[in-house]
């Protein structure tokens, strides 16, 4: 549980501060009377609090981003930042709820709303990336780096080459498509989700898609027991066992990747939708006292 | 332009095979658009001849030539490039070919892969969408709606297009009375200066007619009327009413009334609409005193007897069904017959004697002439009818005495004849007669009370009093006689008689309003009833006094500075 620490550092000092300071707003907004002049909103002097508070949490929160990069800083370490990070931005959904008391419409106010609660999901999903996944990383990588399996599928594709020029025309062109046309991360979406889009161009059956290089594996074994010769059939049994090791070394390959965008891709929303919502915050901020 | 792509394939370069395309640029690559697919092949190339050069373009920079990556190289007949592991080079064009191309080697399928491999999971850097975002943000939220504001050519052209404009920054719907043209979608209508409240102006400019909550000479300490309206009322603030309905907005000042009025308003302390906490009610009673009226507000436990209409009416009699009914149908009368509710459901319509009582009560008086009837008017104008009648019955008597015909007359018109003086003479006393017995005995004064003056004219000598109907016997507060028509099952004249106990008084001197106890049956504050607010009956704005927009517009003349705090909290 590498990213665990995010939630336990200093014996959950963080978890605190946040129960209190939702505790705090709770009560703070149950001072607003229900039926009066004026409903629970933003406009009630509770609202002007919970408002500046999570105006407050909003920047320190983005400040992280700076935090981080100065190493040099000794305004607390980057590991109880982080935490803080995690507890004040869950609490900030409540804060900034509390703040608009469940109004919301078709304006730049609840603009700012959906932009925070986007941000506050993509960093969930962060959170949940950082404390479940670099465990299957390093699972994946079972004890190697992912480069060392990336060379052996080299050394491995050398001798698939090597093997398919003692094969016939035919069999040499789908193993040679196969090496050049297999894909491990064509797009975010095949990164994302592990898809495998790898073909061969085999035969009279043309271009087909080879998924786990099955198609062609398939192949293989079905042609063995058509082999005329003992030395057709030991080239194509070692073409067998190399597309094997092939396969499984692309596994990796491909759950490496998903694991790797998955820790990734949460931060190219988390970012800019950060960015955004300072953006509109302070949009939100300038208007309500332009048009008091 | 006709290429012949010579390619080198099988164990140590055993085999070649030719190909032929005829286009103006060669295309190589990975993809099978191309006109020379090379599996694997993670770039698209191009060979195209410029003048006498061949010509080699990359789509990536990983064109290999003396050990350099390159994207755009000049082939020769001498050297061979290299591209991710195929090697590239030109060989003399037999005749009939512009270009021969050599292609050996093979493309390394893992360098493709480790590409991927490094590639990044987000098709955009973070910072590039963040920049992206922004601006979009900044640019639709606040500089194209505030571009509007400053021009309305924009404001109209982004209207136009959907765009937002500055009706985005509302920050709730507003009130159903506001969602009207030149308001609802035109915030400067109420905005008018930036980063200052919602000023008084706006709202008097349509609502001319409003007035201060109370005299604000007699409150001047209070400086009713540098409260802004829209303290109160208060835009944009669903689900809450526009006018504020709560109790504490009155009680706040009214619980404790003597503490500010000193003595100058007699107010009686209201905490809530409960027993004991709100006072009893006080009706306007008229009374006539001079020529004037006057009303005079009695608490209605003691106001039996304080109604100075001026007329006699006996709502017992009327509503007995074996004393009064209706000839025709036999049907009893009802409340309704009589007492019809205004439109605007508080009030009823004045009693009108032709409307509502003629049909019983003729003012016929003559048993010879059952259809001339009294008009229903001043004294001195009935003794006038009065006179002018009798003259025109002596006259024509006269002419028939001593003939045939007279003996046939009834017996009452031969008693007329009695009277031996000439006709102008008998004339007058007849009506003199007549008038006494209608203003002393029964006729108009059964309903009115008269003036027995006592003159010589008998022309002035009898006076009808004036009279006076009240209508609105709570005139500080409002009650909706609609929303209290029907009560359970029950409806009409059952109904009326919980509050107003007509059919027990025998007296147009009683006052039938009712008494705050009548209310709490169903209005209490101090349990969990039918709610009513402060102004549920009571109206904040005082119906007289100056109007709000005269008041405010010189006290601004006289003060501009009154509402200026914010521009010295900003100059600061």
């Amino acid at each position: 549980m590498k990213g665990a620490g995010l939630l336990t550092y200093s014996n959950r000092r963080y978890l605190w501060w946040a129960i209190l300071l939702v505790s705090a707003s709770l009560v703070l907004y149950k001072t607003q009377p229900a039926s009066a002049l004026q409903p629970p909103n933003g406009g009630t002097w509770q609202g002007y609090i919970l408002g500046t508070l999570g105006a407050v949490i909003i920047v320190w929160l983005s400040l992280l981003g700076i935090r981080k990069r100065r190493y040099r800083s000794r305004l607390g370490s980057v590991a109880g930042w982080a935490s803080a990070h995690v507890y004040l931005g869950l609490a900030l959904l409540v804060v900034a709820t509390l703040h608009c008391a469940m109004q919301f419409g078709w304006n730049v106010h609840t603009l700012a709303y959906a932009l925070m609660c986007g941000v506050i999901l993509s960093g969930i999903y962060g959170l949940i990336a950082y404390v479940r996944l670099p465990d299957g990383l390093s699972r994946n990588a079972a004890g190697k780096n992912i480069e060392d399996w990336v060379s052996e599928l080299g050394f491995i594709d050398q001798e698939i080459q090597t093997l398919a020029t003692k094969a016939d025309a035919e069999l040499q062109t789908a193993v040679e498509s196969a090496l050049s046309l297999t894909a491990v991360g064509h797009s975010i979406w095949a990164r994302l989700w592990c898809l495998d889009r790898s073909k061969v161009q085999l035969g009279a059956r043309g271009l087909i898609p080879n998924p786990e290089q099955q198609t062609l594996i398939d192949h293989l074994a079905d042609c063995i027991p058509k082999a005329r010769t003992r030395r057709e059939a030991q080239v194509l049994n070692d073409l067998l066992d190399g597309f094997g090791r092939r396969k499984v070394i692309l596994a990796r390959m491909r759950q490496e990747l998903r694991l790797r965008s998955h820790l990734r891709i949460w931060l190219f929303f988390h970012i800019p939708l950060t960015v955004a919502l300072l953006a509109a915050l302070t949009v939100h901020i300038v208007v309500v006292f332009l048009y008091w | 332009m006709d290429f012949l792509v010579r390619q080198t394939i099988g164990e140590a370069g055993s085999e070649t095979t030719d190909r032929v395309v005829t286009a103006k640029i060669l295309r190589l690559g990975g993809d099978f658009k191309n006109d020379i697919v090379i599996p694997g092949l993670d770039a698209n190339l191009k060979v195209a001849v410029s003048g006498a050069e061949v010509q080699l373009r990359s789509s990536r920079k990983n064109i290999l030539v003396d050990g350099v990556l390159r994207r755009r190289v000049t082939l020769n007949a001498e050297q061979m490039v290299t591209v991710s592991g195929l090697q590239i080079g030109l060989f003399p064009a037999p005749s009939g070919f512009d270009v021969g191309l050599n292609l050996s080697g093979r493309v390394d399928p893992t360098e493709k892969l480790m590409r991927e491999m490094r590639a990044d999971a987000a098709p955009w850097s973070n910072r590039r969408l963040s920049w992206l975002l922004a601006i979009l943000v900044l640019a639709f939220t606040f500089g194209l709606p505030y571009w509007g504001i400053k021009d309305q050519t924009v404001k109209q052209v982004v209207a136009q297009a959907g765009l937002p404009s500055d009706n985005h920054w509302s920050s709730g719907p507003l009130s159903e009375a506001h969602r009207a043209a030149g308001i609802e979608f035109t915030c400067e209508s109420c905005h008018q200066d930036e980063f200052i409240m919602v000023q008084d102006a706006p709202c008097l400019a349509c609502h001319q007619t409003i007035r201060e909550h109370a005299d604000t000479e007699l409150h001047a300490m209070l400086n009713l009327e540098q409260i802004r309206c829209a303290s109160c009322h208060r835009e944009h603030n669903e689900p809450v009413s526009l006018n504020p309905t709560n109790n504490a907005l009155c009680v706040d000042c009214h619980a404790e009334s003597q503490s500010w009025a000193r003595g100058k308003v007699a107010h009686s302390d209201v905490r809530a609409f409960a027993p004991e906490r709100h006072p009893q009610f006080k009706v306007a009673a008229p009374k006539l005193i001079d020529t004037e009226w006057h009303y005079e507000r009695v608490l209605v436990t003691e106001a039996n007897g304080a109604d100075g209409s001026g007329l006699k009416f006996d709502h017992q009699v009327h509503m007995n069904p074996e004393k009064v009914s209706f000839d025709r149908s036999g049907k009893p009368l009802v409340c309704s017959n009589c007492h019809s509710l205004e439109p605007e459901g508080e009030h009823f319509a004045p009693i009108q004697m032709e409307s509502h009582c003629a049909e019983c009560h003729s003012l016929a008086f003559d048993p010879l002439t059952p259809d001339f009837q009294l008009p229903h008017s001043r004294a001195r104008d009935v003794y006038k009818v009065l006179e002018g009648h009798f003259m025109r019955q002596f006259t024509e008597l006269e002419l028939l005495r001593d003939t045939e015909a007279a003996r046939r007359l009834p017996n009452q018109t031969k008693a007329m004849l009695a009277c031996d003086d000439n006709p102008l003479v008998c004339a007058k006393e007849a009506a003199a007669r007549e008038a006494r017995y209608q203003f002393q005995d029964t006729g108009c004064v059964t309903c009115h009370t008269v003036s027995d003056l006592r003159g010589d004219n008998p022309a002035l000598r009898y006076q009808v009093n004036p009279v006076m109907q009240q209508s609105d016997w709570y005139p500080k507060a409002y009650f909706d006689h609609r929303a209290h028509a029907e009560i359970g099952e029950r409806f009409g004249d059952e109904v009326c008689a919980d509050c107003h106990a007509a059919s027990e008084s025998a007296s147009a001197a009683d006052v039938l309003m009712p008494a705050i106890e009548g209310c709490f049956d169903c209005h209490n504050a101090g349990r969990s009833d039918v709610a009513v607010d402060c102004v549920s009956c009571h109206w904040f704005h005082q119906d007289s006094g100056p109007r709000s927009a005269l008041l405010r517009a010189e006290n601004r003349l006289r003060n501009p500075n009154a509402d200026a705090w914010i521009y010295q909290w900003l100059d600061k």
